[in-house]
């Protein structure tokens, strides 16, 4: 999958730039400060929908503007090319497919894929478990239409649910029968969301395991473990998963009621990383931690070529500032030469001389950008 | 602020104007100063026709639906089909469906979806007087034709598990109907097909 061209409008601190052609390796070079990650959150925006930065759309507007587009073409492997639009308003978003207006925002996502590498990613190692379930469902919902679907039912019906519970509690309403329909529901989709969340674990792993005992020159071995309150023999279909999370449900019924929240369910899910039989984010140190996050995201391509058949495209935000010689090195070996990959860095020096590709060098200054290929 | 410098007419009709769906500020006060421009002809049967809604019309107290009279005309007509009632959740749908001429059976409103983040639960639409209708003996179906949207399903499955013990057939619209997707912005194919596709609950 490829990027063929680009164009903005009042997105960030852009103003108005077009850019007509990509290469496959594309450095964005400029100082602080001057648009290059806006530049990359951009593309990630037309894969899925929502920034890797922000979840308020009008921090994506440039200030002083009312709207924002972002427009792509890009080329599918054996496909025509197809344009991607997003139209960003202060109160929510339109997408655009061949410039057709979308009823839907998830009409967008997945229709083209994108890993991105920055060093936020620590914090699928490091951070929150809130933050693990997010990398999760973002991952599972561009890969599967279906699962965001559940997941957006899950999360609404869920929300209804503790409301109920609040009116239960407060003496305001009382009719179980509601309360076990919406039980039912939230079992139905949280079943379905678990399975999948399982399934991918499970490919993650496999991919993971072996990219990351390369990575660590085969002295690491990375187990990848789903947390869920769902136990593992109940995760083989959604069935059983449904099923197992029902009676969860009807288990803490009368506490539910009680507290006025709802305890059980998939909400509360993590992941957790082991390396050689120790828990990596309690006792890894921090170049373990970074070990991991990139044997995740280089495992995300591997999945996103099995599922989608296709090649995403790479976004690396100043991530060669912040390894080692050693994984600067494995990480450049370890894409493909048919893979389009944008660069963010403010200094040309150490990265060029590995790249296989003479790189398009976009020179990124105060939201506007200039190709310099044709000077070198 | 600026809603002070108006003439309080204006601005009272600006106040009323923003009490419909979707009306800001701004355009209430655009209209408020269209209808000053309307001959006064015109305005007198906005106006008339504004109370006639209110005074003339209220809900059939049958099945939920606006009509003029007590019973409305659909409850009224008895060449219908008394085996299937339609369970919908404003009467603006039961006009929907009436168009597509492809049910002949009766229907009933919910006036509202169960929706807590709403203030509404189960005692606050429209449902006790549906199961009392459910006790003559002739209907022998109930179709819930609610949105496909998670609260619209949440009350399908309610209304289904709370009608099926009294020993009445219930099905649900399905087929044609997209996820999330609004019944009241359906063509009349898809509607048909959404009947022809219904299942059972
Ligand atoms: N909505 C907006 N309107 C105008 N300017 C904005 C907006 N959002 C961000 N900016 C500006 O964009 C710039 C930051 O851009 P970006 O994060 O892409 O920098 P960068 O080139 O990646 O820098 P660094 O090398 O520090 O990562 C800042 O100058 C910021 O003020
Ligand atoms: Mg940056
Ligand atoms: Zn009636």
């Amino acid at each position: 999958m490829k990027l063929n061209s680009l164009s903005l409008e009042h997105f960030r601190n852009y103003s108005a730039v077009n850019i007509e052609k990509f290469g496959n390796v594309n450095i964005l070079l400029g100082n602080n400060a001057q648009g290059k990650t806006n530049f990359l959150e951009a593309i990630y925006l037309l894969a899925l929908g929502k920034s890797f930065r922000t979840n308020h759309d009008s921090e994506l507007i440039q200030s002083g503007n009312d709207q924002a587009l972002i427009e792509g073409t890009f080329t599918r492997d054996r496909q025509s090319e197809i344009k991607l639009g997003l139209k960003i308003k202060k109160h929510g978003k339109v997408a655009y497919l061949n410039q057709l207006e979308q009823p839907r925002m998830s009409d967008l996502v997945g229709q083209i894929n994108t890993v991105i590498f920055s060093p936020e990613d620590l914090n699928i190692v490091k951070g929150s478990p809130a933050y693990r379930r997010h990398y999760l469902d973002l991952e599972l919902a561009s890969l599967s239409p279906k699962y965001l679907n559940e997941l957006r039912i899950y999360q609404r019906t869920l929300k209804q649910k503790n409301q109920y519970l609040k009116m239960m509690r407060d003496g305001k309403s009382h009719d179980q029968l509601y309360l076990d329909v919406l039980n039912q529901k939230l079992s139905k989709s949280g079943g379905y969301i678990a399975w999948a969340r399982n399934q991918n674990i499970i490919e993650l792993e496999k991919y993971a395991k072996v990219i990351h005992f390369r990575l660590t020159q085969e002295k690491e071995q990375l187990q990848i473990i789903y947390l869920s309150e769902i136990r593992s023999n109940d995760l083989v279909s959604p069935e059983t998963a449904n099923k197992a999370l029902l009676a969860n449900f009807q288990k803490m019924n009368e506490r539910e009621v009680r507290q006025g929240i709802t305890i059980s369910g998939i909400q509360h899910d993590d992941l957790s990383f082991i390396i050689n039989g120790t828990n990596v984010a309690s006792f890894g140190s921090q170049g373990q931690k970074r070990s991991v996050s990139i044997s995740l995201k280089l495992s995300e391509i591997e999945i996103i070529k099995k599922v989608r058949k296709e090649t995403p495209i790479l976004l690396l935000d100043d991530i060669f500032s912040e390894l080692d010689q050693n994984r600067q090195t494995f990480l450049i070996k370890s894409f493909e030469k048919e893979l389009q990959i944008f660069i963010t860095t403010t200094s040309i020096n150490d990265l060029d001389c590995r790249i296989i590709e003479p790189p398009l060098i976009l020179k990124v200054t105060d939201g506007q950008v200039n190709n310099r290929s044709k000077d070198g | 602020m600026i809603k002070m410098q108006y003439p309080i007419q204006i601005s009272k009709l600006i106040d009323s104007f923003m009490k419909l769906p979707g009306i800001g500020e701004k355009t209430a006060a655009r209209m408020a100063f269209f209808i000053f421009d309307l001959p006064e002809k015109d305005v007198t049967d906005f106006a008339n026709n504004l109370l006639a809604v209110k005074k003339n019309l209220h809900y059939c107290t049958i099945c939920g639906n606006i009509t003029e009279d007590k019973v409305c005309e659909i409850c009224l007509d008895k060449t219908r089909d008394q085996s299937k009632i339609m369970v919908v959740a404003q009467p603006k749908e039961i006009i929907s469906f009436e168009r597509s001429r492809e049910y002949h059976g009766y229907y009933h409103v919910l006036h509202g979806l169960l929706s807590p983040l709403e203030g509404t639960g189960p005692e606050d639409i429209n449902i006790v007087s549906l199961v009392k209708r459910l006790r003559n003996d002739q209907v022998k179906e109930v179709i819930i034709g609610t949105d496909a949207t998670p609260e619209g399903e949440a009350t399908a499955s309610y209304l289904s598990r709370l009608i099926k013990p009294v020993g009445v057939k219930v099905t649900r619209l399905a087929h044609g109907l997209a996820v999330g997707s609004d019944i009241e912005y359906a063509d009349d194919l898809t509607l048909m097909r959404a009947l022809e596709g219904r299942t059972e609950l």
